[in-house]
């Protein structure tokens, strides 16, 4: 392959810039040369075709066994957060639940509804003894009605919270923000 | 947790970065055999790729409360995954320098097949490239990724990675001459 592709005055390696800048601005003598098309679909069609190689290996699933080791990690690595005092006796003992429990809690009370997922969850207390805010954004199963659920989760959310002991709870904001379709499985 | 398994991948990885390890079994499992894949083509060989993919992801459960944009999880974990495997390919260089009698990738068996199909030479061409060629072909064409982020990548100027990108290309387009 001479470094002038079909006497165009581009060699292989400005073709190759080229096409991965989208061919733009587009360069006319290059779209106009017979020869420079040819190198270029090539070099496209090898593109597809490497990326075919790993496609076709990644539909072979990984066994169990492959994920043992990241999850052992992971489930090693929880995540606390600061600490919410959940009862505070008179004697001054003073018992408390980290932010990262109160996320486990919440997010299992919301899941436990039909049709729905907790996403992201954030809690805001202005100042210790202040009723606790909980901002939800949840996931909401496609054709599920929204205003039931949502409303059976806000309760769900407070009761479970307060249950515990004299934490209270302020407001609990619930945002839609995504929806999922049932039974729609991976791959 | 049956229906964990329908949500997004924005959803999952913005629940996984509040600390749910479900969350993020669902994500890792969704995308670990295109991460191993990726990282076989990339370092060439399975060993290689599973270690990295695993140190990879071990590395995203920590960073992800960092992620800004969670619908873009699966470009993350690839670029998580490409710097591991560069870094694990640069260790190799300086090991083999060292100790010479190292044959780095020669064992695989991808070189010593007799090409069937297209797929299988162009696989064999590509394990046969050397290795700074190989990096920036895969992390360009599998990857998707910039001239200006292999260049961060793999520690290079952008007009080096334009360089053996061209020369990658000439020689695979050479070499699968029979089949184009």
């Amino acid at each position: 392959m001479s470094d002038d592709i079909g006497g165009s005055g581009y060699s292989l390696e400005d073709l190759s810039a080229y096409l991965d800048r989208g061919r733009v601005p587009r360069i006319a003598v290059i779209e106009r040369n017979a020869q420079c098309q040819a190198v270029l679909a090539s070099m496209e069609r090898m593109g597809r075709l490497s990326r075919e190689i790993v496609e076709e290996q990644a539909a072979e699933p990984l066994a169990d066994s492959w994920y043992d080791s990241i999850m052992r990690e992971v489930m090693r690595e929880f995540r606390a957060g600061r600490d919410i005092p959940l009862v505070r006796a008179a004697d001054g003992v003073e018992i408390v639940v980290t932010e990262g429990a109160l996320y486990e809690l919440i997010r299992a009370v919301g899941d436990d509804v039909d049709g729905v997922l907790v996403g992201r969850v954030r809690l805001h207390q202005p100042e210790d003894d202040a009723p606790l805010d909980v901002r939800v954004s949840v996931s909401v199963r496609f054709g599920r009605a929204m205003t039931p659920a949502v409303e059976e989760m806000r309760a769900g959310i407070r009761d479970a919270i307060e249950r515990h002991g004299d934490l209270r709870v302020g407001r609990v904001d619930v945002t839609v923000g995504d929806v999922h379709f049932d039974g729609e499985e991976d791959e | 947790m049956p229906s964990l398994s329908t949500a997004t991948d924005a959803f999952l990885a913005s629940r996984a970065a509040d600390g749910d390890q479900l969350a993020f079994g669902v994500l890792v499992r969704r995308h670990a055999p295109f991460l191993v894949a990726f990282a076989t083509r990339l370092t060439g060989t399975r060993a290689d790729a599973d270690d990295c993919v695993q140190e990879a992801l071990i590395t995203a459960w920590r960073r992800l409360p960092d992620l800004t944009d969670p619908e873009k999880v699966r470009s993350w974990l690839t670029t998580i995954v490409s710097r591991k495997a560069t870094d694990r390919l640069r260790a190799r260089k300086l090991s083999d320098q060292i100790d010479e009698q190292m044959v780095s990738a020669k064992d695989d068996p991808e070189r010593s097949v007799v090409a069937s199909s297209q797929m299988d030479a162009l696989k064999k061409v590509l394990s046969e490239l050397s290795e700074e060629l190989r990096v920036v072909w895969v992390l360009r064409e599998v990857g998707g990724h910039s001239y200006d982020e292999i260049a961060v990548e793999v520690g290079e100027t952008a007009a080096t990675v334009r360089g053996r990108l061209a020369r990658a290309r000439k020689i695979v387009l050479e070499r699968m001459q029979d089949w184009r």
